[in-house]
């Protein structure tokens, strides 16, 4: 039995002859090399080890391992890009701080005021000047009766009504423009048919310390590009430069212009941000019983939002009276 | 003594083509003769052959070393000539029931007229007669018959191969090597 399977084995090999063209094996092999190649970029790592007499091979082969070309840069790629985020804001912080005290945080602008203005040498203009005829009492090293017992830095504003008008609005309304707006309390408070041009520009600062406190920077929200227009081109011809010595009066209106400009964006930012609180002015008007500041404030937080829903307690509180 | 079939798949799966060259020289002849015998034609032979070469190649960063690699790869020809067969609506059925059962059927289908009787019978030449009787097998004796001289896998490698039992893997093959004796006249 073996050797018949032996002879047709060996009968068998005989015609057993027949091979794959060459055609087919250069093709077969060259498709087997380019996988190879493939394959080789992507193992990582190939161990081999003798196990006893056989040598077996141990072939790590992960294709969710990246590229070695491209390892260190992906490994690098993430931790780079946030430590270069942060330190990208760290010094924008840093410098922001820097710059301007307070402008950085994105805390509604109530405390933080204007850099620290230094005292500007008293003028007579400033001596002479009616203190009730004034909203705001500006500090200065000599000042005027009334304004004694406030705070001497533009820091802490203390905002005292007019004596004349009774009604006359603690805070401007928005649709009044600050021109507008400071030429009526112009014409309001100034008894006086001239007044000196310290004392306007004092009271110009005073303004654009003030739109930084919300009510007022929300209510202006309206313009607010037209918060930076500088007071003292809108107000009647100053004085005689004797008035008041120029270099004083120069480094007053930098001063001027630099809080004008911070409680603009001060007020962008915090309009922009919240019109809860904006709400919450107008309630605040309407308290005070100061309806038809509150109507104007209330049309242009209608304007502003459209589609935001006053709640029912917040209505009761702003709703036209 | 080189390296076996399966460190050399092994390697390859690793990136080294020139184990594959080895491993594809060692088996090519082999399994291009079973699958060329199984077909009868040279066209689908080639086009089957390249297939499964394909699939090793495709198929070697999964392959592990669990058995032998020519039973792997003659597994994977096999389920190739399966669906070739079920493609050419060839009964597969032949392959799986009983030996027994298989002689009382009509012949299988045949690729090539010289695979009919009447040719076997006119063959002078016992070179001839042999392959006449081979290709006069019915599928399943065939593939069992060129496995274990092809592919020189045993009874046991041969059922896993195609997938069935070791009962029915020895019985093709002895059936078919019972009648290619008898064509031969040694039986």
């Amino acid at each position: 039995m073996a050797d018949s399977d032996d002879d047709l084995k060996r009968r068998y090999r005989e015609i057993a002859r027949e091979e794959p063209s060459s055609a087919l094996d250069t093709a077969i092999l060259a498709k087997a090399r380019m996988k190879a190649e493939t394959r080789g970029k992507l193992v990582s790592d190939t161990t081999f080890t003798t196990t006893g007499n056989s040598r077996t091979a141990k072939v790590v082969s992960d294709t969710s391992l990246p590229l070695v070309s491209g390892s260190r840069f992906r490994r690098w790629s993430v931790p780079l890009s946030l430590a270069a985020v942060l330190m990208l804001g760290i010094g924008v912080s840093l410098r922001m701080q820097f710059d301007k005290p307070g402008v950085e945080t994105s805390i509604p602008n109530e405390y933080a005021m204007p850099e620290r203005a230094e005292p500007a040498p008293a003028t007579p203009a400033e001596k002479t000047a009616p203190p009730a005829a004034t909203g705001m009492v500006q500090p200065t090293q000599s000042p005027s009766p009334a304004a004694r017992g406030a705070p001497t830095t533009l820091a802490e504003p203390v905002f005292v009504p007019a004596s004349p008008p009774a009604s006359a609005p603690a805070i401007a309304p928005a649709p009044s423009s600050p021109s507008t707006e400071l030429a009526r309390d112009q014409a309001a408070a100034s008894p006086a048919p001239a007044q000196p041009k310290e004392r306007v520009e004092n009271r110009a600062r005073a303004d654009a310390a003030f739109v930084l406190t919300p009510p007022l920077a929300e209510l202006k929200a309206a313009a607010p590009a037209t918060i930076t227009t500088q007071p003292s081109t809108l107000l009647p011809p100053s004085p005689p430069a004797a008035a008041a010595s120029p270099p004083a009066r120069q480094r007053a209106k930098r001063e001027s212009e630099a809080d004008a400009a911070a409680g603009a964006r001060a007020l962008r930012k915090s309009v922009a941000a919240d019109p809860e609180r904006e709400l919450v002015q107008i309630a605040k008007l309407r308290e005070a019983s100061q309806n038809e500041e509150a109507d104007k404030a209330l049309e242009e937080f209608r304007k502003r939002y459209p589609e935001f829903k006053i709640s029912e307690g917040m209505w009761d509180r702003v709703r036209p009276r | 003594m080189g390296e076996t079939d399966e460190q050399l798949m092994l390697a390859y799966a690793g990136g080294d083509a020139h184990a594959f060259e080895s491993l594809y020289a060692r088996h090519k002849g082999p399994v291009y003769r079973y699958v060329l015998r199984s077909v009868k034609s040279r066209g689908e032979a080639e086009e089957l052959f390249q297939d499964v070469w394909e699939k090793v190649i495709g198929a070697a960063e999964r392959y592990r070393p669990q058995a032998k690699f020519t039973t792997w790869l003659y597994t994977i020809a096999h389920h190739r000539l399966v669906d070739h067969w079920r493609v050419k609506g060839l009964a597969l059925v032949s392959i799986d029931v009983d030996d027994d059962e298989e002689e009382a059927r009509a012949p299988e289908p045949r690729a090539a007229p010289s695979s009919e009787p009447h040719r076997i019978a006119e063959a002078r030449d016992t070179l001839e007669v042999l392959s006449a009787a081979l290709a006069a097998l019915p599928l399943a004796q065939r593939e069992a018959f060129l496995l274990h001289h092809e592919g020189d896998l045993s009874v046991a490698e041969i059922a896993a191969a195609t997938g069935t039992n070791e009962e029915a893997a020895k019985s093709r093959l002895r059936y078919a090597i019972n009648k290619l004796k008898d064509a031969l006249g040694d039986g």
